[in-house]
Order: C-alpha cells, then structure tokens, then sequence
C-alpha cells in the first residue's frame, strides 16, 4: 500500500490525517452522491495534469471536507440556494464551488464551478460584499450565460 | 559673424553654459539630492554645523557687540538651516512650494492605490461573475459521479 501525500483539509476528514491512495482514487458510495458536469470536466482538462488532479482529489474529499460557505448570485437559482468552496490548497489549483442538488438533479451534491484561488481568497476577504464587485459579477454572469446559450443555438439550431 | 557671436553675451557659448549651469542647479535640486539633504544624519550635521560656526565665532570675536560683524555668521547659520525652511515654517515661499509637492505626491500616491484597488474589484467580480455564469450552466450540463469521471486526472 502507498502513502498519499496529505491533502489540505485532511485533519477535518472523518478519517483523520491518514489517507491512502486508494482511499483517495478508488470510487466509493459517496462518490455517487457528488455529480460533476461536463462544463466543469472540461475546464479541468485545460489545467496542468498536478492541478487537474488536485482538484480531482479535493472534489472526492466531497462531503466529508468543510467547505467554506461562499455568496455567489446565481442567475436562474431558487432562493436559498447556498454554495460551498473548497480550496485544494495546491499552487495554480482552482477553488471548487459545489452546492447540494436540486430537486430532480440526481445525486446529493454537485460541483458547480471552478474559481481562480486568488479571486476567490480576496472575494471571501471582504469584497464579497462590494457593491461594484456584485454589480460586475452580475453582469459577467450574464454575459457569460448569454454566450453560451448563443454558441450552442448556432451548433444545434434546431432545438 | 562667429568673432561677433562669440563677443556677444547672448551668444551660443554662453547661452550652452547658461543650460549647463541651470542643469546643474537641477540635478542639486533632484528628489534624490533633496532626501538625501532632508534625511536625518546630513541633516544633525547642519545643525552640528550651524552651533559650531555660532560657537566659534563667538570664541574668536567675543561678547558680539555689532550686528555688521555678525553679518557673515548669520549668513553661514541661516544658509546650514535653510532646506528646513519649509518645517520649522520660515519664508513663506518655500514653505508653500514644499507643501504643494508633498500633497501633489500624496496625490499621485492616493490615485495609485485607488486605481489598483479598482483593478482588483474589477478583476475579483469578473471571476466571481464567471464562476456564476458556470454554475448556472452546470445546472443543465450533463454530470456525472465523481469517482468515475475524475478517474482520468488521477492516473
């Protein structure tokens, strides 16, 4: 049996400090409960393959890690709906923002996105609630929505 | 029309040193010559200066008993004191000059910082935005389990 390096958080696991490898990668019951989509499978693929797989593991660290609550405006979300972050503490590593499922979603909790590590340690330190940083927020969010209902209603026309 | 020029107060020569001389008086003038000046040991070595002049004329010439006497050593005390006309408030003018540079550094300083904190705001909300803009997307993106889709970032 190999010895994993630990991973940040680690003490707060419900195993304690020590962790194995194939603790780490082989697929548990739990896993089936976190749900990650594509989007965010595809982002991860544009990471180097250590920050890929440091995301991988802090994701598989779902939900016995303490995710740290994080104010993100969603456009389209129920209200009430809370987000999490998790920062897998690797250099280059993105923050994973995941929340619980939705009703009819499948799963128990689902990744949501990934955040640039130094955006999401300067928002959790006070800008999250800067009215100029929520206005820009917003507006990138719906932009970004925007651009991507129109890239795939140019692929698919018909639906 | 050279042996004119050259006689010529306003002539080229002239004229060049005249540049060299107020390039000069620039250069002495410059913010590192100005710090370096103001900074506390050449500073205390001005004052140093200044008590020793006051204290040597006073054992060469005696009890001062005319004002005219004391003329050269109260032009050698006042030229060691004055760069610290602006601090200690005396002539006016330069009092006035210094404080408008400090408050004009102060100024660049102030807009510097203003600028990168709304470089940061505008950076952090634009992550943030893109992070929503994601989430609102992976809402109707196709997921699957974690252990069987992250299988390949952990090989």
């Amino acid at each position: 049996m190999t010895w994993a390096p630990s991973t940040p958080g680690a003490g707060r696991h419900n195993l304690g400090d020590v962790s194995t490898e194939a603790a780490d990668t082989a697929p548990r019951d739990e896993d089936s409960e976190v749900l990650v989509p594509q989007t965010v499978l595809d982002k991860m693929r544009e990471l180097d393959a250590s920050a890929a797989a440091a995301v991988a593991r802090t994701i598989l660290r779902i939900p016995h890690a303490s995710g740290v609550p994080i104010p993100l405006d969603v456009p389209g979300d129920p209200p009430g709906t809370v987000y999490w972050a998790l920062d897998p503490g690797t250099s280059g590593a993105p923050v994973v923002i995941y929340r619980e499922s939705l009703p009819g979603e499948g799963g128990k909790w689902r990744v949501a996105a990934l955040m640039d590590p130094a955006a999401y340690r300067a928002y959790s330190n006070g800008l999250a609630e800067d009215t100029l940083v929520r206005g820009v927020a917003a507006i990138v969010a719906a932009g970004t929505i925007s651009a991507s209902e129109y890239t795939s209603a140019k692929v698919n026309p018909t639906s | 029309m050279a042996a004119n020029s050259s006689g010529n107060p306003g002539s080229g020569t002239d004229a060049g040193k005249l540049v060299t001389t107020w390039r000069v008086v620039q250069k002495l003038d410059a913010d590192a010559w100005r710090k370096l000046r103001d900074d506390a040991p050449l500073r205390f070595v001005r004052y140093l200066g200044a008590l020793g002049v006051v204290v040597g004329a006073w054992d060469v010439m005696g009890t001062p008993h005319s004002a005219t006497a004391w003329l050269p050593v109260l032009v050698v005390v006042l030229l060691l004191l004055l760069p610290d006309a602006s601090s200690i408030a005396f002539a006016g003018f330069a009092w006035q000059a210094r404080q408008a540079r400090d408050e004009a550094i102060q100024a660049s300083e102030t807009a510097r910082e203003s600028a990168s904190r709304l470089e940061l705001t505008v950076n952090v909300g634009a992550q943030t935005g893109e992070a929503a803009g994601e989430s609102a997307q992976a809402r109707s993106a196709p997921a699957q389990p974690a252990g069987e889709a992250l299988r390949e970032f952990l090989e």
